[in-house]
């Protein structure tokens, strides 16, 4: 759904406010598109073709039949374009209004010719003549553009409704023009002053002008006096677009004075006039309304000079005419789009290093942060990374200016509040391992305050290139980056929650052991085993015993998957924690199969180092649980046979020498079958 | 509307916007347009 300056995907906004999607609303609403529905299948050309449609100004678009009419005749099928119908809105809103008010107000706003039957042009033409119902029929096609494309759809609805009207006119009933632009004279002093500018330039055809002038040398003292106290009055517009207003209808500084008097009593009639303070307030409007803009203050004299001579010799240049083509392309090159975006780059940059007032210098911030957004917007991040450089070294140490140190760091803090880290995670995915480099070392560059948006942006990504590159980011803080964990093992996704336990694993030591713990009871299997891998990884006692009171504690159900997990670790990292195991778990109840579990986890590791604690099982023993004992010790023996190296053997000939029965009955027959397989080495292999 | 959904929506959004604002910035054939269109294409496909 397309709304003036926000785009609702079904009925909700989307899950930040940005600029460019602000934008993109506005461009959209000024073509009238009310609803975009997006089909799959849209390839690069068309949308590339949708995007030469958009750039296309409305009124042109319009011309066509619309941009819903011109999209399906460029054969568009991944996009549904959805136009408003201002007429179907303004009848339902008007209600009684005539048929031919709602009409041509359609006709203005859609960009299509006054269709009017006999009936219609009469109506029209008792508007017309009526300077309070043409004033009316103004202002509500005014109001009806307030809720789409802005000034330049005003302005062109208002062209078009007195060009049309004009036209009906001197078809119809040519004597009564003069009375006609006399009451556009005087209805067009109700319009704001942002549309009297836009009326005033507008620049579509040579009849607009001719047309403005002619009403606008029509308006009277009068009206163009009451154009300015409404405005005073209301305090509708900003000061400086009025003033522009008044200064372009009126010329001459006497009259100007003159009718500002005039003006002035109207205020002064009001009951703005009667409070306190108005002399000042007025005072300080006439002042402005009488003040001609200047650029002096911006413009230098010897720049003033080049400007003026430039001009001058472009129309040599024009004149001689006697450049090949090729070098006349060569020119054309250098005021390309992209030509002219590297200019104003290097405009920017250049400012930054040759201003020497600190204060001028920091109002350089705004227009600076519009432009990274707009670079990391569209991913180029080559020139996003020379500008963050300025700001970067204006907020390292050797920066010779406190002044500029703030204002360089105010700006990276509304940088990174903003859009950027939505706009750099958007191309993560996408772009080269060289530039992805890059955009690290500009994220790193950036400091500190980069690490809590990535943590956030990270915690909600789904797309598994991303969250690695944004991971990669993070840990390039180093221990800083730590600080992340605590927002990441609480998402909602398991694969964020397993990037906090990659993190955990990456930054090592134990203080990760508490975040593990509660990992452990993860719904998850895939983060419970992670979780106990960065557990095992850690290796201490203190992270065994962790593992042992989660076997201890834990439901059959969470024992079960943590035992899985750790049996998945197929390598000598987890004999430590067998071994543990076998010295620390009770052998006997609710934990003996944990027990068994270790016993035969050891012989399958085959680790050399298992053997001593295996030797240890295969002694323990009750006689009193014949059974229980009988399958401990095979099982031990059995393990000490998997390992199979020269120790192992001599462990099982030492049980079978010198063994109670029991011990010696588990070793023997493993110590046969083991002598019946080719000897294994100290070092470990042989066995399939 | 589902999360996954309107996730998806959402991205798709942004990059139309990524991709209007780079055919506004840069002349026609430049790689970021280039770029951004494949990016808006690959989504839009899903």
């Amino acid at each position: 759904m397309v709304l003036p300056d926000l785009l609702l995907l079904d009925d909700r906004p989307p899950a930040r406010p940005d600029a460019a999607i602000a934008e993109l609303a506005t461009l959209l609403h000024g073509h009238l598109i009310g609803q975009l529905i997006v089909h799959p299948g849209g390839d690069v050309d068309a949308w590339r073709s949708f995007l030469l449609l958009l750039g296309r100004t409305p009124e042109s678009v319009r011309v066509d039949g619309g941009i819903s009419r011109v999209w399906t005749t460029m054969a568009g099928r991944h996009l549904e374009l959805r136009e408003i119908d201002y007429a179907e809105v303004l009848r339902e809103r008007a209600g009684g209004e005539a048929a031919v008010w709602d009409r041509v107000i359609a006709n203005c706003l859609q960009g299509s010719v006054f269709e009017l039957d006999e009936e219609g042009i009469k109506e029209l033409l008792g508007i017309a003549i009526d300077s309070e119902r043409l004033a009316a029929l103004m202002s509500t096609l005014e109001q009806s553009v307030d809720a789409g494309g802005g000034i330049t759809a005003k302005t062109a609805a208002l062209m078009r409704m007195l060009r049309g009207i004009v036209d009906v006119v001197s078809k119809s009933d040519p004597e009564r023009l003069e009375p006609v632009l006399r009451n556009m004279a005087s209805a067009i002093g109700q319009v704001s002053p942002e549309v009297m500018l836009g009326l005033l330039h507008e620049q579509h055809d040579d009849e607009g002008p001719r047309l403005m002038q002619a009403v606008v040398s029509r308006m009277t003292d009068h009206t163009i006096a009451r154009f300015v106290s409404r405005h005073v009055i209301a305090e509708s517009a900003p000061t400086d677009r009025l003033a522009l207003a008044f200064q372009t209808l009126v010329r001459e500084p006497e009259q100007q004075e003159r009718l500002l008097a005039l003006a002035r009593e109207d205020v002064a009639a009001s009951p703005l006039g009667s409070t306190e303070g108005f002399e000042s307030v007025w005072n300080h409007v006439a002042e402005k309304l009488l003040t001609s803009y200047s650029d002096e203050t911006f413009v230098s004299d010897e720049y003033g000079r080049e400007l003026s001579g430039s001009r001058t010799k472009a129309v040599e240049v024009e004149r001689v005419s006697d450049d090949p083509p090729e070098r006349i392309s060569v020119w054309l090159g250098t005021i390309a789009t992209t030509a002219l975006r590297a200019l104003d780059l290097t405009l920017v940059l250049d400012l930054l290093r040759i201003e020497p007032d600190d204060a001028k210098w920091g109002e350089l911030m705004k227009p600076v942060i519009g432009l990274l957004e707009d670079l990391l917007l569209v991913g180029d991040f080559d020139a996003a990374i020379e500008v963050v450089s300025v700001l970067v070294r204006e907020v390292s140490a050797e920066s010779p200016s406190p002044v500029r140190r703030q204002h360089a760091m105010t700006a990276i803090d509304l940088l990174i509040a903003g859009s950027m880290m939505r706009h750099v995670t958007t191309h993560l995915a996408t772009i080269d391992d060289a530039q992805f480099e890059r955009v690290k070392a500009m994220c790193v560059s950036l400091g500190e305050v980069l690490v809590r948006p990535l943590a956030e942006a990270l915690s909600v990504e789904e797309r598994p290139r991303t969250r690695e590159r944004l991971t990669s980011i993070l840990l390039a803080f180093g221990s800083v980056g730590r600080r992340t964990i605590e927002r990441l093992k609480t998402s909602q996704n398991p694969a964020v929650r397993r990037t906090a336990i990659q993190l955990m694993r990456q930054f090592g030591g134990s203080e990760s052991l508490p975040d593990l713990t509660e990992l452990l009871d993860d719904n998850e299997p895939q983060v419970q085993r992670e979780a106990v891998r960065a557990i095992l990884n850690i290796g201490t006692d203190a992270a065994f015993r962790i593992l042992e009171q989660a076997l201890t504690s834990g439901t059959t159900r969470s024992r079960d998957a943590i035992m899985q997990s750790i049996g998945t670790v197929r390598d000598e990292r987890s004999t430590p924690l067998f071994t543990y195991i076998l010295g620390h778990v009770d052998h006997r109840g609710a934990l003996a199969p944990i027990y068994l579990r270790a016993i035969e986890s050891l012989g399958a590791l085959r680790d050399p180092a298992g053997v001593a604690p295996l030797r240890a099982a295969l002694y323990k023993g009750e006689w009193w649980a014949p059974r229980r004992t009988a399958a401990l010790r095979h099982a031990a023996a059995a393990a000490i046979a998997r390992i199979g190296t020269p120790e192992a053997t001599s462990v099982l000939e030492e049980a079978v020498e010198r063994g109670s029965r029991g011990i010696r009955s588990a070793a023997r027959a493993e110590l046969s079958m083991l002598r019946r397989r080719p000897a294994r080495g100290a070092a470990g292999g042989g066995e399939p | 509307m589902t999360a996954p959904r309107f996730q998806l929506a959402d991205e798709l959004l942004r990059r139309l916007a990524a991709s209007l604002r780079s055919a506004q910035l840069y002349s026609a054939g430049h790689p970021i347009i280039a770029r951004n269109l494949e990016s808006l294409s690959t989504r839009s496909a899903r």
